[in-house]
């Protein structure tokens, strides 16, 4: 490998050089791939912000999940501007919606995934804990007959004594 | 179900009085699922045995009493 070589590679590792207006579009754009994402992959922003909601104490004034997916966006952009560095202006806002979009969808995926994850566990503990508590209860109703039985031998052996202590004193 | 005669096989009382007694026997056995041949097995048995059974009882009830208890409140 010459040295040339060996500097381009070096150069496309490199974040792309850009001016501030370029990367504020590019900002934007991506900001408002990851809102698109939002929309549809997701309920609708105005149902889960509440902004329909008659009761003003019920609409929310932020939401973490759009805010999420939002940055999501812009990350995920960023990410594909790294690998695929855009050679005109109209390039660069087409990559950054895409961009934008797909990190959104493909970080929002994962989440999505972890919680199926995280909610599957806990069912299959909840199932177990439900099992070991019906063979408990099982265990504790098995003793509580023998308690029962116990309790009316003595009763039984206090009737028989009885008419034995009438026995002998007649 | 015990009947009269077989009290008073065991138990000197008057004949009144062993129905009587064979009535209350079988309510307890009918009541507390207790089997008739138990109850027969006991009729046998002198005072001193009787307390003995009664001892001995009372130890398994509060053998199993505690076992409930640490049923009851372990994990």
């Amino acid at each position: 490998m010459d040295s040339a070589n060996a500097t381009g590679i070096l150069a496309s590792l490199q974040i792309v050089q850009m001016h501030l207006i370029d990367w504020v579009w590019f900002v934007v754009v991506a900001l408002i791939g990851g809102f698109a994402s939002s929309l549809i992959n997701n309920k609708r922003s105005i149902d889960r912000m509440g902004w329909d909601n008659p009761d003003p104490l019920k609409r929310k004034h932020l939401n973490i999940g759009l805010i999420a997916d939002l940055v999501s966006g812009l990350a995920a952009a960023l990410a594909i501007l790294w690998m695929m560095t855009p050679q005109t202006f109209f390039q660069l806002i087409g990559i950054g919606t895409v961009a934008g979009y797909g990190g959104s969808a493909v970080l929002q995926a994962l989440v999505n995934r972890l919680t199926i994850d995280v909610s599957n566990a806990e069912k299959a503990t909840l199932t177990n804990e439900k099992t070991q508590l019906n063979t408990q209860l099982n265990q504790l109703r098995d003793i509580e007959t023998e308690i029962k039985k116990k309790k009316a031998e003595k009763a039984l052996i206090d009737k028989i004594v009885e008419a034995r202590k009438k026995q002998a004193n007649t | 179900m015990i009947k009269p005669d077989e009290i008073l096989k065991y138990i000197k009382m008057e004949p009144k009085e062993a129905e009587q007694f064979a009535s209350e026997l079988n309510i307890l056995s009918e009541n507390l699922d207790i089997d008739s041949e138990q109850i027969k097995e006991l009729l046998q048995k002198d005072p001193e045995q009787l307390l003995k059974q009664k001892y001995q009882v009372e130890i398994e009830q509060s053998q199993l009493k505690k076992e409930f208890n640490k049923k009851m409140f372990e994990k």
